[in-house]
């Protein structure tokens, strides 16, 4: 984490905070351990999209793709088992490695045909969407009954603490984040990924594989993406192609730039992008229990990313007044200043 | 901006102006006045002020301290060096730009055309307006961008160095074109490092000197040796090189042969650069060093020819791969292509080599990152280099531009170490700071490293190489050892007045 993004976490942290405790004074539902535990699931599985699209928004780009990635391997994976009647390691391993290649694929087009990434990934979008329902002809899936053992990776609940629950994807999320957050903040490719996002041409020049990290970024967001829609699959167990996962691309941008990350790249942290996921999830729960009308979910969370966003350029021109006012002082021009 | 009386003859005054970057005082304290009619030249090393000031008469830059004040009605255009055209439109479209004459709302290009070519004929314009601007020679845009001013009716005309890019002949033809202009009783503010053309066309030179007025010269006063003798604060001479050249046969780390760049795949070279020896690149802007440097630094890919580093070929290798064979490349845009902007001091310094840092480790691919190594680096080269920072981990561009361009210098800085290459070292660096670079590269020529550098600066050419080799449409044209590279000579290879090659063993 720079010197920069530690306020943006802190204050993001407090914003989690601030929600939380004004909701659950309205409304004492709120800290009850189910809603809590309902809160923290949710909360893993876009946790884990938020951190994929922080991995792109890093170095300076984006991906549209996530929530139609969710949508195809949440219903690829179903159709697999069921209808294919593949083993289940087999299909998993189908999901994940055809996850995968989607990043690379959006990577390559990125990196070697210069095309933009807004673009690309916009094209994928619509493309995953439509691949999605065209495998199923638009059918309902579900995993039925017999595989109950699967579903205990999305809905399992291992053990408690202090009478909540802990399901299995908030460990998986937490696994996730550590190796994340060790591969930004310890190894030489993560440095390289905020340097490379702070000015790719001055990567170009110092030497840095600027293609093969932008690739390795969008690898790693579509197969966190597979992952997420395997989860949120085997939780729903009813899913519609038309619909699973649109629109969480959207929520996975929203956490991320909660948490920190900056869409002009050279900024993030995954911690923050884990909170920002949790107040994203917050923020709904608390239009749920306040009593506003859910058609203003939308309206709500739009308000709060954009109050968010004036506060960060505020905040930004402090320390940038603040810096010139320290640099004039320590360096004063002509004797005649007043 | 107060608004005072200005005596009757000034159209711009300024009175104390003094302009404070971060980290940098560009100018201090400076009076200044046009007058119409008139040309006042404005004279200074690079880093003096100049540009700052001339951004703060026309009104882009607030200044600081102090007051730029205008005549009622007086209208200031700026020339930048940079021309700043589209070249998508006609001559005469960009005369006109932003300022077109329009019926209901659509554009009269004949009558555009008709305006743009009065502007054009007063400056004795050998083009239609009709003419695409991309047809146009640099010399051409030139007057296209003054005519675009005339165009406003302008009453001061501030000109960036516009003759840097242009050839005799064009800057010969522009001159007159300003004695004209004066003649009409247009102020013009003109900024150039060729003080021949100084010394024939302005009627008084202010002097800028560490972003200070040092001084003025009006009429007979105004000769080559008093401006440079203001501007560098001492008598011209040949300054001491403070590394003596390598002597007897040295070994060679660099050597093009028969190599051409993309942008000039015509223009075949050859050129050796040997270990412990600094060699200048001189030219004109638009010669084709920047080309020939990231050519050779593997950011662009080769036209032709073979290019060995220690004897390596290095036709295959990457950017990476020449940086581990000992070469490093200072590249000229500081901000754009060489700084990680906003990222800390010290990673920005070790960065690049980090992966040879953690070199051993299969896994995570690129290696972990050695943090105790890599801050005894960072101290070690911080203190080689005389970094002045705060802290490791301000942002690098809180730093003064001499300081940033250390961490530059630095990141290249290891045993290894072959070719040191540099474009433009001391761009955008206070004067003070500049021996500062010049002192580390030195020290690096003296461990053995081959320094091959370009530079627009004659007096850095002339302070730092040992040989200095004159590019010109992309192609080498000549080479002077340093005691023969005169001013003179160096600008008659660059412009094509005379084409000799002095061959140095």
């Amino acid at each position: 984490m720079s010197s920069t993004t530690t306020p943006k976490v802190i204050a993001i942290i407090l914003l989690l905070i601030a929600i939380s405790a004004f909701t659950g004074m309205a409304n004492d539902r709120f800290f009850a351990p189910a809603n809590l535990e309902n809160l923290l699931q949710r909360t893993s599985l876009f946790g884990l999209l938020g951190i994929g699209a922080a991995f792109v928004i890093i170095t300076g780009g984006i991906d549209l793709s996530i929530g139609s990635v969710v949508g195809l391997s949440a219903t690829a994976l179903p159709w697999m088992l069921t209808e294919v009647g593949l083993p289940i390691p087999v299909a998993l391993l189908i999901v994940l490695a055809g996850s995968a290649l989607i990043g690379l694929i959006h990577g390559l087009l990125i990196t070697r045909f210069s095309l933009q990434p807004f673009v690309v990934t916009l094209c994928g979008l619509l493309i995953y969407r439509g691949l999605g329902r065209q495998l199923v002809l638009d059918q309902t899936q579900s995993f039925g009954q017999e595989f109950d053992g699967l579903r205990t990776l999305s809905i399992g609940r291992p053990f408690a603490i202090a009478g909540v629950q802990i399901s299995t994807p908030s460990l998986i999320l937490l696994g996730v984040a550590l190796l994340s957050g060790l591969v930004l903040s310890r190894t030489v490719y993560g440095r390289a990924l905020f340097a490379l996002g702070r000015n790719p041409e001055a990567a170009r020049f110092a030497g840095l594989p600027v293609k093969r990290l932008t690739a390795a970024a969008y690898v790693g967001c579509s197969t966190l993406a597979g992952l997420g829609g395997v989860l949120f699959a085997l939780d729903i167990n009813s899913i519609q192609p038309v619909s699973m996962g649109s629109f969480y691309e959207l929520y996975a941008i929203a956490a991320a730039v909660l948490g920190g990350c900056s869409l002009r790249g050279g900024e993030g942290s995954i911690l923050g992008v884990v909170v920002g996921a949790a107040v994203m999830r917050v923020l709904y729960n608390s239009i749920v229990l306040l009593g506003i009308p859910s058609q203003l979910e939308f309206a709500i969370v739009g308000g709060v990313l954009l109050i968010g966003a004036l506060f960060d350029e505020a905040f930004r021109r402090f320390v940038d007044a603040r810096r010139l006012s320290r640099s004039r002082r320590a360096a004063p021009p002509a004797p005649s200043a007043p | 901006m107060t608004v005072a009386p200005a005596p009757q003859d000034s159209c711009v005054t300024a009175r104390g102006v003094t302009k404070v970057f971060p980290g940098v005082v560009a100018v201090a304290d400076v009076d200044f006045r046009v007058r119409r009619g008139e040309i006042v030249a404005l004279v200074g090393e690079n880093g003096a002020g100049k540009s700052t000031l001339m951004k703060m008469i026309a009104g882009q830059y607030p200044p600081t301290q102090g007051t730029v004040e205008c005549a009622p009605g007086v209208r200031v255009a700026l020339v930048h060096q940079e021309l700043c055209l589209a070249d998508n439109l006609t001559a005469g479209q960009n005369v006109c730009l932003g300022r077109e004459p329009s019926r209901w709302g659509f554009i009269q290009e004949r009558a555009l055309h008709e305006r743009a070519d009065v502007a054009l004929q007063r400056l004795g314009a050998d083009f239609q307006a009709r003419t695409p601007l991309a047809e146009l020679s640099i010399g051409q845009r030139q007057l296209v961008e003054i005519a675009k001013a005339l165009d406003q009716q302008t009453d001061v005309l501030i000109l960036d160095e516009p003759t840097s890019s242009l050839t005799q002949t064009d800057s010969d033809r522009l001159l007159e074109v300003l004695k004209r202009l004066k003649e009409e009783g247009i102020a013009i503010l003109y900024v150039s490092h060729r003080l021949p053309e100084i010394t024939s066309v302005a009627d008084r030179a202010v002097v800028l000197r560490d972003g200070r007025r040092v001084g003025e010269l009006v009429g007979a006063e105004l000769t080559r040796e008093a401006l440079v003798q203001l501007m560098i604060g001492r008598a011209e001479g040949h300054p001491p090189l403070a590394v003596p050249r390598p002597e007897g046969t040295i070994a060679t780390v660099l050597e093009l042969d028969g190599f051409a760049t993309e942008a000039w795949p015509a223009a075949v070279q050859s050129l050796q650069v040997g270990a412990g020896e600094i060699v200048g690149l001189a030219g004109l802007v638009g010669a084709g060093r920047t080309e020939l440097l990231e050519t050779v630094a593997g950011l662009r890919p080769a036209h032709a020819g073979t290019l060995r580093l220690k004897g390596t070929d290095l036709a295959e290798r990457s950017v990476r791969e020449r940086i581990d064979l000992g070469m490093g490349f200072v590249p000229e845009d500081r901000a754009g292509c060489g700084l990680f902007t906003g990222g800390p001091v010290d990673e920005n310094l070790t960065l690049p080599s980090a992966h040879r840092r953690s070199k051993g480790s299969p896994w995570p691919p690129g290696g972990w990152l050695v943090k105790a190594s890599e801050s005894r680096e960072y101290v070690t080269r911080a203190e080689q280099l005389d970094v002045r920072a705060a802290s490791p981990k301000v942002a690098v561009n809180s730093l003064s531009g001499g300081n940033q361009q250390k961490i530059l210098v630095g990141r290249w800085i290891n045993e290894g170490l072959a070719l040191l290459m540099l474009d433009e070292p001391t761009r955008g660096v206070d004067v003070g700071a500049r021996e500062g670079i010049y002192h580390v590269v030195e020290e690096l020529a003296r461990q053995g490293a081959g320094v091959l550098f370009a530079s627009s600066d004659l007096e850095e050419v002339r302070r730092l190489a040992h040989r200095i080799v004159v590019m010109r449409d992309g192609r080498i044209v000549g080479e002077l050892p340093q005691d023969e590279a005169t001013e003179a000579a160096v600008m008659n290879l660059a412009t094509g007045t005379t084409s000799h090659r002095v061959h140095t063993p």
